[in-house]
């Protein structure tokens, strides 16, 4: 695995316009893809077909593709990406256990309303040049600011280290809200909480390597491994997969490396983590 | 002590429990039986605190049981009325979920844990599958390792409902030590549900009968009589007693 990462990273050097910057952008993404592959451990008792949730991915995508288009505004772009996420984990943990016709109607409206947003900015001035900032991770300049990966490498060391030190805490959260009160915890506290780092997780994540929050269902399917190596397995597969689709997209357009990626993710989550039958 | 004084409870517009009184004392295992609906599960719920809407009082350790603090609570009382929601956790993951109520913040699991989870995985025989996801075991398998988890909380009070669901012959034996292990040093109290009439004539010290909500009879194993099951139960047995120890054995006619 570490030899198809360096490969991988060689690769987009050598072929690409790539840099040691955005290589380390890259490591960021990959790093909290392993929260969001930890936290959807936590809550695994929510599982929704994945096909039924694509209506709100797909709304998300939308967005996302608007943001990026207005501005090369990284900091819009990640608080805009993380409302839209925010959506679509209460869509997620809170809407998501009605009627499956009811869910297919919320995910659509969040879906619209995060549309309709980014449409009202590009509407009331916002530039629509730029298509290099399509996907902001990938055509990210050294004037972006530098100063913000040892931070967010700080913030995933930080929640790396909570995750170890709270891990029996977080197991016993993962079986349910009869279980967690046994420990004495507040259940409804913890939820928040869980929602509020996993839909900051997933929206530095997607900010930082498009869209690539469906690669993490790769993990689900990498031969069965314990503890740290696990998560390594996770980090290193996520960051290939993004160096992959930065050396896809030396050859190909911008629009089409979007399309195959979030096939690739869908399929893999489809073929990964699907575990109810579809509604 | 666990006292249950004057307990009432509807549910919708039904009433579930009706009057309930009963003591139950340290170092004895109480079953509960009756039919379905007689409200069984609904006294465990309520001892458990998780129903709250009740009348009357429930007193563990002379202590009304809402005046418990969460933690205290389940510390004193065991009740796995729910099923995990994450079966893709180890058993002994699971196992010791079981100690958090003592488990510091910040701290790890004390050798005294460690060791009440090793004590019950041995008494359960779940060393071949500690390690094993418990979605991947099979029915009987799976419930030996939730009677381990309600064991390894070592609370005051250990509730369990129909503890025999899927248990095959030599876990329900297993299952038996282990209670009579539980309440025989005369400081814990063991109640359990069960529709298993030969494994509660077997294993509780003091049988409390339960109909529409009210308990109707109460005694040791020698309360059940073919006509106590005929009135209670609608079912015609016959008993013969145990060789070993003279309890009642019962058999069903399932043509009659």
């Amino acid at each position: 695995m570490a030899l198809v990462c360096g490969g991988t990273v060689a690769a987009s050097l050598m072929y690409t316009h790539v840099s040691y910057l955005q290589i380390s952008y890259y490591c960021i993404a990959s790093l909290f893809s392993l929260v969001l592959v930890k936290l959807a451990r936590a809550d695994s008792g929510v599982r929704i077909d994945y096909v039924q949730s694509g209506e709100a991915w797909a709304g998300i995508l939308g967005a996302m593709i608007v943001f990026f288009l207005i501005s090369e505004n990284r900091y819009v772009i990640f608080f805009s990406v993380w409302v839209s996420v925010v959506l679509y984990e209460l869509y997620i943990h809170q809407l998501s256990r009605d009627r499956s016709s009811d869910r297919l109607m919320v995910g659509y409206a969040f879906g619209a309303m995060t549309v309709m947003a980014g449409l009202y900015l590009v509407l009331n001035g916002f530039g629509l040049e730029n298509v290099s900032a399509l996907l902001s991770g990938f055509c990210c300049s050294e004037h972006h600011g530098a100063w913000i990966i040892p931070a967010l490498l700080l913030l995933f060391a930080l929640l790396y280290a909570a995750e170890r030190f709270f891990v029996h805490e977080l197991l016993l959260y993962s079986q349910g809200e009869h279980f967690f009160l046994s420990g004495g915890f507040s259940y409804g506290k913890m939820k928040l909480l869980v929602l509020f780092v996993r839909s900051i997780s997933a929206a530095v994540m997607i900010s930082f390597s498009g869209v690539l929050a469906g690669v993490s269902a790769l993990s689900i399917m990498l031969p069965e491994k314990r503890g740290f190596m696990r998560d390594a397995m996770t980090v290193l597969v996520v960051f290939s997969f993004i160096n992959i689709a930065v050396l896809v997209m030396a050859f190909t357009e911008v629009l089409s490396v979007i399309a195959a990626v979030v096939v690739i993710s869908y399929v893999l989550h489809f073929l990964g983590g699907r575990g109810t039958a579809n509604g | 002590m666990v006292e249950f004084r004057d307990v009432s409870c509807v549910f919708g517009a039904r009433k579930t429990l009706s009057a309930v009184n009963a003591a139950l004392n340290p170092g004895e295992t109480v079953a509960v039986i009756g039919k379905g609906g007689s409200g069984k599960t609904v006294l465990l719920n309520i001892a458990s605190r998780i129903m709250r809407n009740f009348s009357g009082d429930v007193l563990i350790r002379h202590r009304p049981v809402q005046s418990y603090s969460r933690r205290d609570l389940y510390r004193a009382v065991t009740f796995l009325g729910m099923t995990p929601r994450n079966m893709e956790e180890t058993v002994i993951n699971f196992l010791l979920m079981a100690r958090m109520p003592y488990k510091k913040l910040l701290n790890p699991f004390t050798e005294y844990d460690l060791q009440v989870v090793e004590e019950n995985i041995d008494a359960f025989g779940l060393g071949p599958i500690r390690d094993e996801q418990l979605g991947m075991l099979s029915a009987s398998a799976v419930q030996r390792v939730y009677c381990a988890f309600s064991f390894i909380r070592e609370s005051y009070l250990l509730l369990m409902d129909n503890p025999t669901r899927d248990l095959d012959l030599e876990s329900i034996v297993l299952l038996q030590k282990a209670m009579a292990r539980y309440a025989f040093d005369g400081k814990r109290i063991v109640l359990f549900a069960s529709n298993d009439l030969n494994f509660v004539a077997q294993t509780a010290d003091r049988i409390l009968v339960m109909e529409e909500g009210r308990i109707v009879l109460s005694g040791a194993y020698d309360i059940i009589e073919p006509e106590m099951v005929k009135k209670y139960f609608g079912v015609e047995v016959f008993i013969s007693r145990n060789i070993f120890n003279g309890k009642p054995n019962i058999h069903y006619f399932p043509e009659s």
